[in-house]
C-alpha cells in the first residue's frame, strides 16, 4: 500500500510534467523559490513554454524519454499510477480523499474541473504548519493517460490540454523556512 | 600620363579595392555572428577579458580535425541537439531573465538579452560575466553533430 507522502509526490509530479512541457502560445513557466530571513536565499525562474516544447522531445534522461515518462517503481507502477488518477478523473466533485492525522491532513478533492491536493503538517504551537497545495485541471489528466503504454504517462499530450486552460497557480509549498511556487501566465517576469 | 603607368593605377586601385571588398566582407562576417565575450574582475584588481569573434570559433570548428574534436567529453557531445533547439528556441523570444538566484551576497543571473545568453555571476571575491551569440553557439551546436555524425 502507498503511503501517503508517496502519493503526494506523485501528485506534485503529474502536475508539474504537463506544465514543464507545454507548448501553449507565449505562455510562461514561472518558479520562485524564497528562504525565510532577510539573506535568504532566493530563485526565480521564468520560461517560455515553447522553449520547454521544443526541448522536452530531445530529453533522454532516466525515466523521460520522447516527451513520454516511465514510471516503474517498486513501490509504485505507472499501472497503479493510472488507477489512481482514473479513479479520481471518474469520482464525482468534492472531496475524494481526507486523512487526519495526529499532526498531518491530507485532502484530495475535485472542484469543476480541477483535481486538488492539500496537505498540512502542524510543526507545534509556535511555527506555521507546512503545507502543499497542487491543482491540476482534469483535462489534463485525461491526457496524461492517453498513452497506449500502461508504465508511460504521455506528457505531450498533455502539453495540449494544459495549453487550453486559464493561467493559474499549480503547486504552492510552504514550510517552515521557505516557500516554493509554481505557476503559469503570459508575462515573461512573472512577478 | 602614359597609357602603361594609367594601366598600372588602374590595377594597384582595382587591388585596393578587392582587399577592402574582402576585407569587408570578412569583418561584416565576423562581426554579423557577434562575439564570444567573458570578462573577469577579481577582488584584487586582477581583470582577465576575452572578447573572440564567433565566427572565428564556427571556422574553426568547420575545419577541425578529429583529435581536437576528441577534447570534447563524449557527454557533452549528446547534448548537442538539445544545445541547438534551445538556442533556437530562445532566438525567437523577447528579452527575459530567465535564472537569477540571490543568496546573500552571491548574485547569479542567467538572461537572453539581444541575440545573446548572458550569464553573470556576482560574488564577494570576484565577478564575471559571459556572453554568448545564440545564433554563433546554434552554429556551432551543429558543426559539432556533422562532426559527431562523421565519426
Amino acid at each position: 500500500m502507498m503511503n501517503r507522502s508517496m502519493a503526494i509526490r506523485v501528485l506534485i509530479l503529474v502536475a508539474l510534467l504537463p506544465a514543464l512541457a507545454w507548448a501553449g502560445g507565449d505562455r510562461w513557466l514561472h518558479v520562485r523559490v524564497q528562504e525565510g530571513g532577510e539573506r535568504g536565499e532566493k530563485v526565480s525562474v521564468n520560461l517560455p513554454l515553447q522553449l520547454v516544447e521544443a526541448v522536452l522531445p530531445l530529453i533522454d534522461e532516466g525515466e523521460l524519454s520522447g516527451g513520454k515518462v516511465k514510471i516503474d517503481h517498486e513501490e509504485l507502477t505507472g499501472a497503479e499510477i493510472r488507477e489512481i488518477l482514473k479513479a479520481v478523473r471518474e469520482a464525482e466533485e468534492g472531496e475524494y480523499v481526507r486523512v487526519e492525522g495526529v499532526d498531518e491532513d491530507v485532502q484530495v478533492m475535485k472542484e469543476g474541473d480541477y483535481l486538488i491536493v492539500r496537505a498540512q503538517e502542524e510543526m507545534g504551537e509556535e511555527k506555521d504548519p507546512n503545507s502543499v497545495r497542487v491543482q491540476i485541471h482534469l483535462s489534463v489528466i485525461d491526457a496524461l493517460l492517453s498513452g497506449g503504454d500502461e508504465d508511460e504517462l504521455d506528457v505531450l499530450a498533455a502539453i495540449h490540454a494544459l495549453g487550453e486552460q486559464e493561467e493559474g497557480e499549480l503547486v504552492v509549498v510552504k514550510d517552515d523556512d521557505s516557500t516554493v511556487r509554481v505557476w503559469v501566465d503570459g508575462k515573461s517576469h512573472g512577478k | 600620363m602614359k597609357r602603361r603607368d594609367r594601366i598600372v593605377l588602374l590595377v594597384a586601385i582595382g587591388i585596393v579595392a578587392l582587399i577592402g571588398i574582402v576585407g569587408g566582407v570578412i569583418a561584416a562576417t565576423l562581426s554579423g555572428m557577434g562575439t564570444i565575450d567573458v570578462e573577469v574582475h577579481e577582488r584584487d584588481g586582477t581583470q582577465v577579458s576575452v572578447h573572440v569573434p564567433a565566427a572565428f570559433v564556427v571556422g574553426i570548428l568547420r575545419f577541425a580535425d578529429e583529435p581536437i574534436l576528441e577534447e570534447v567529453p563524449p557527454e557533452a557531445l549528446r547534448y548537442l541537439d538539445l544545445v541547438e533547439a534551445v538556442c533556437s528556441s530562445l532566438s525567437d523570444q523577447p528579452d527575459f531573465r530567465m535564472v537569477e538566484v540571490e543568496d546573500g551576497s552571491d548574485h547569479v543571473v542567467i538572461e537572453k538579452r539581444g541575440g545573446n545568453l548572458i550569464v553573470h555571476v556576482r560574488t564577494d571575491d570576484e565577478t564575471v560575466r559571459v556572453s554568448l551569440p545564440l545564433g554563433a553557439v546554434e552554429r556551432i551546436a551543429k558543426s559539432l553533430q556533422g562532426h559527431r555524425l562523421v565519426t
